[in-house]
């Protein structure tokens, strides 16, 4: 246990005293910020089956600078020639990117991508890449100057299918990160008929279930495909989302599978590397009614404060969002269907959905991504096929949600086929931004204004016995308004995944009391007295190395 | 389809333009009608305008019921003055004809003015309650179901879905007294059961949850819609054994109330999609001659509808009127390759008569159709193992379990398989994996039992258990199979004597109810029994289940 006061470590900002409600609105500056990306997703008549799931987001820090950058996946023409046009975008620092796709590495390629994760799995302190595609997907290895490798051939990695969504985690907890792929379904364009007359798109029912894969990290850039030995080779999902939470607190990474029409999946850690579903004895593979829904995007985290994760899940048109509230004892309840948040997204289609405390009031609020998919899949349901505007709902402190969407700003409420979503403060001022993707249409970046009236704390975890990005590495924050808990977490979210860097809202709160880590290795760090509106950089080795000047 | 229809309702609801007065009002308003003069209902504010929507892809005989409800409607708004409490009436049937016919943005403000005009008629407010519902749009249906309670407090179907949106809103404490009042009137009330069952699990009652969701299904066995939220209470009243129970047993299904008026809409339509839904009605209550005709009649209406005259197939079939289902159904595959289900009929037709081959070559097709067609898998699977092809079959059976692994049958058709492959390990291994996986199903268990008690194979014989299963079974209920594993089991305990007994009472039995086709394989084995010997068939060739 280290522990040290840092009163005073960073500036005191202009954080508000009354720890009211803010009102966040959030603006359109993709323009202004330099973004210029458009997902493509080779649609030209065929209709084969992965062209409706878009393509996902990642945050990551291409220079190790600390500031969040972007990589949009994209699509591609099927069968032809010519590179895949991810977007790679680095932070100018400035509230701008620069666009560094060219030469990154990442160009050149031809694959068809969906989503990513990011993590350094060989602890050399840069950001690399895993790209979920229709073929296994890729590991682009960060060489440290901005510049990646696709090591996949050597390392073991990708030889799946098609898969959407993936995560990192230490599951062994050997302080080297390892991979879960949540394959989607057994598909390939020589197998792919498409269904009806004239052939359409056909719905996930036609497609078999596959097992996800689990790669061990062995160290040496090369990864071992531990699926059958770790339990989890039962061809029984269809994976959308991929959230890694300890539901139990046992202190082994688990990990919720959201899949699609078949029940979503809780596969629980047993600390010997088995992981045994228990999501149906838990109560969080199927809607309250006892029915599979679409389970897409997914996430966990405490929303409630109650020193547990509960988990989300984005689903389809008057199928409402799953928000599973922790109820102890290892059970979950779904409590959306009695807050604002079954009602409000009853006549959504979400894709990637999320946690985050947007207007920093140490409360995490919800946001969903949402739009239809296709005029021939959603023949029975022609709302299925619109673009959507995405939800916000306001966490209100006592368990329940407000659908505060409306009041988000017009840039935020404007509808579109949206897939991917991820959030990070681009801009440095202390709040969470948002980033989206469309299905064939144009990403975009909304900045938070206003989240920042109240204050916050950033924290950022560098590990020396645990994983270098302190992947699984939990945070407990104790302040005069309560307590909060947050994990460094990969995944989540749809086809995508969010910035590391955690942030804890805390109101009108003065002071954080207590700040415990505790990483995957075990070991634990304490600090107290901490000044709000501080980006703290904490150290495995090191504790508290400083007070940072990145977001 | 309720399901897809209010799926279809919703999404029309949400693309319509917006209407004048649609978001604002509640029921209350529409109902403080004055009574004039000459006995026409003044309303207080004007009727919304009702404008008919794009008809481009509705059937002829749609758009014409539509248009022959709208033209009196568009005389009513071309007069310019209130009108009259009667024309009530013809508002609320376009409305009908419009909801019936999935065009709930046109039928809202249609429903709304026969409501405003006849307020103490209880259609109209039920109607747009279940628009409302249908959309998400949980207040407003609450306030129309409200007011159709008010003109009708003991109307069941009113009660039951009223309680559904107070639970779909969250609010327990509302939706108890309204499942509690529909159970009082209508004691037989199953959905008025699984309200309450569903207040007591919002509100984490798990014992009297757990206690209502029992007597649903000691009811109605067939309540599937049970199982799931029961088998949720038993693991929150620490019985995980009794939840796996239930939570095997889920199904995607629902608890819903007798509900006429909705029934009415149903019918409504002169369309080949309104005879299809009488023939589905006329089906359910096994009246297949009313069946025949409904389909017959919809065919008249559309010919081309493949899956209508799939329907019709179904329908001679289950009169008895083989042949020209046969021809039904050959036409509907032949119009339409791409419709699993008449091929899947044609090879249940094939396979019923012996003709294995044929009848695999049609649940292929099948599958070619609709790769995820589990049934017409199973199927598959059982025509070629009884066409000499048990390897093609377990591959079959296999591809099955990895789709569905909860699917039992899939499971011992694979056991069976591997039994006329005499690869009798493997059969009992599966036998025993299937057993763990479903206790309590009697195929499964007798199958185990009989190969215990004669497999070749002495590694995988187990007599003593064989008989212990067998006379589990034999508690359950009795017959000549059953009779012959017990024989077989006791002579594998040595116990020869009670076995050729018992054999004798069987083949005294088979001749009373004139089985004289299985004489002949009782008859040896009492032989065997006589001798000191055990059974070493399980099952003769052609005989394996």
């Amino acid at each position: 246990m280290v522990a040290c006061a840092v009163l005073g470590a960073g500036g005191s900002g202009a954080g508000g005293q009354t720890g009211a409600p803010t009102a966040s609105t959030f603006t359109d500056v993709t323009a202004q910020a330099g973004i210029d990306f458009t997902h493509d997703n080779g649609a030209a008549g065929d209709h084969w089956y992965p062209e409706l799931f878009g393509g996902g987001i990642a945050v990551l820090d291409l220079d190790g600078d600390g500031w969040p950058d972007l990589l949009f996946v994209n699509g591609r023409r099927w069968g032809s020639a010519g590179e895949t046009r991810h977007g790679l975008f680095r932070n100018n620092r400035d509230g701008t990117f620069a666009d560094v796709f060219a030469g990154s590495g990442l160009d050149g390629a031809e694959i068809y991508g969906l989503g990513a994760a990011v993590a350094d799995y060989d602890n050399d302190g840069h950001d690399d890449i895993f790209l979920t595609t229709v073929d296994g997907g890729r590991l682009y290895r960060n060489a440290g100057n901005g510049t990646f490798r696709d090591v996949s051939a050597g390392s073991g990695v990708g030889d799946g299918g098609f898969a959407v969504s993936a995560a990192w985690l230490d599951y062994d907890r050997d302080g080297l990160v390892d991979l879960f792929v949540g394959n989607y379904v057994d598909w390939s364009r020589e197998t792919d008929t498409g269904c009806g007359n004239p052939p359409g798109y056909c719905g996930p029912d036609a497609y078999r279930p596959v097992a996800p894969t689990l790669y061990r990290n062995v160290g040496q850039g090369r990864f071992e495909d531990v699926t059958a030995l770790a339990g989890l080779d039962d061809p029984t999902d269809k994976a959308m989302g991929v959230a890694v939470l300890d539901y139990d607190a046992d202190g082994w990474p688990d990990v919720f599978v959201g899949s699609d029409r078949v029940p979503a999946k809780l596969y629980h850690n047993d600390g010997a590397g088995r992981f045994v579903d228990v999501g149906l004895r838990a109560g969080v593979s199927l809607s309250e009614r006892g029915r599979a829904r679409a389970n897409m995007g997914v996430d966990a985290a405490d929303y409630d404060r109650s020193g547990r994760p509960d988990i989300l899940v984005g689903n389809f048109l008057h199928e409402m969002l799953g928000l599973y509230r922790d109820a102890g004892d290892g059970f979950y309840v779904d409590a959306a269907p009695r807050t604002a948040v079954g009602r409000a997204s009853f006549q959504s289609v979400t894709w990637a959905v999320f946690f985050l405390d947007v207007d920093l009031d140490g409360h995490l609020d919800i946001f969903a991504a949402n739009g239809g998919t296709d005029e021939s899949q959603g023949m029975l349901d022609s709302r299925a096929r619109l673009s959507q505007p995405p939800l916000l709902l306001r966490n209100q402190g006592d368990g329940t949600f407000e659908d505060v969407s409306r009041a988000a700003g017009e840039a935020f409420g404007r509808p579109a086929m949206g897939r991917g979503a991820a959030y990070a403060d681009f801009d440095g001022d202390g709040d969470l931004d948002l980033v989206l993707t469309a299905l064939n249409g144009p990403a975009r970046l909304l900045r938070n204004d206003g989240g920042d009236r109240n204050n916050w704390l950033r924290v950022r975890l560098t590990g020396a016995g645990s994983n270098r990005r302190g992947i699984g590495a939990s945070v407990r924050l104790t302040s005069p308004s309560g307590e909060q808990r947050r994990t460094v977490r990969s995944g989540s979210s749809y086809a995508s995944q969010s910035e590391l860097t955690l942030t804890f809202g805390l109101g009108a709160d003065p002071i954080v009391e207590t700040l415990e880590v505790t990483w995957p290795s075990g070991v634990t760090q304490r600090f107290t007295d901490i000044s709000p509106n501080t980006r703290l950089v904490i150290d495995e080795a090191a504790g508290l190395r400083r007070s940072a000047s990145a977001p | 389809m309720p399901a897809v229809r209010g799926r279809r309702l919703a999404a029309l609801l949400l693309l319509a333009p917006a209407l004048p007065g649609w978001a604002c009002g509640g029921a209350d308003s529409s109902a403080s009608g004055m009574r004039g003069r000459d006995g026409s209902t003044a309303v207080e504010r004007p009727l919304e305008p009702v404008v008919l929507p794009d008809l481009a892809q509705i059937s002829d005989s749609v758009r014409e019921q539509i248009e022959s409800r709208w033209r009196p409607v568009d005389s009513l708004q071309a007069a310019g003055r209130a009108p009259a409490a009667s024309a009530a009436e013809t508002y609320g049937a376009l409305g009908m004809v419009l909801m019936a016919a999935e065009l709930p943005g046109a039928a809202v403000p249609a429903f709304r003015n026969a409501q405003a005009l006849a307020p103490a008629e209880v259609r109209w407010p039920y109607y747009l309650a279940h628009l409302h519902r249908d959309a998400g749009a949980l207040d407003e249906a609450a306030d129309r179901f409200e007011a159709a309670l008010r003109l009708q407090p003991d109307d069941m179907a009113v009660l039951v879905w009223l309680g559904d949106v107070r639970l779909a809103q969250g609010d327990a404490e509302a939706a108890e007294p309204l499942f509690a009042r529909a159970l009082q009137l209508y004691p037989d009330s199953l959905s008025a059961r699984f309200g309450l069952a569903r207040v007591a699990l919002m509100r984490e009652e798990f014992e009297p949850a757990a206690r209502g969701l029992e007597e649903i299904l000691e009811l109605e066995p067939a309540a599937t819609a049970a199982h799931y939220p029961l088998g949720q209470a038993y693991l929150r009243l620490g019985e995980p054994e009794r939840a796996q129970e239930h939570l095997r047993q889920r199904e995607a299904a629902d608890i819903r109330p007798a509900d006429p008026l909705m029934a009415a809409l149903d019918r409504l339509l002169e369309s080949a999609q309104a005879y299809e839904t009488r023939g589905i009605e006329a089906l359910n209550r096994e009246d297949w001659d009313g069946a025949v005709a409904a389909f017959r009649r919809g065919l008249e209406m559309d010919p081309d509808d493949a899956e209508l005259r799939h329907r019709l197939g179904t329908a001679l079939y289950l009169r008895g009127d083989r042949g020209t289902a046969r021809t039904e159904l050959e036409q509907a595959a032949a119009d339409a390759p791409e419709l699993p289900q008449a091929h899947y009929s044609l090879g249940v037709l094939l396979q019923e008569e012996g003709r294995h081959r044929e009848a695999a070559e049609r649940f292929a097709a099948a599958l070619r159709a609709r790769s995820s067609y589990t049934e017409a898998r199973l199927r598959l699977a059982d025509s070629l193992r009884r066409s000499n092809d048990p390897e093609g079959a377990l591959a079959q059976y296999r591809q099955a379990s990895l789709v569905n692994p909860n699917l039992v049958e899939a499971a011992f058709g694979e056991a069976m398989a591997l039994v006329v492959l005499r690869r009798w390990a493997a059969a009992r291994a599966r036998l025993e994996q299937a057993l763990e996986a479903y206790p309590d199903d009697a195929g499964v268990a007798h199958a185990l039992a009989r190969l215990l008690a004669s497999a070749p194979d002495g590694r995988v014989r187990d007599g003593a258990r064989a008989l212990a299963m067998a006379d589990r079974l034999a508690s359950r209920g009795r017959n000549l199979d059953l009779g012959e594993t017990m024989a077989m089991a006791l002579a594998e305990v040595g116990a020869f004597d009670r076995a050729a007994a018992l054999q004798r009472d069987l083949i005294a039995g088979a001749a009373r109810a004139g089985l004289a086709g299985v004489s002949g394989r009782l008859q040896e084995n009492l032989r065997r029994y006589e001798r000191g010997e055990a059974c070493r068939t399980p099952w003769p060739d052609g005989a394996v289940p």
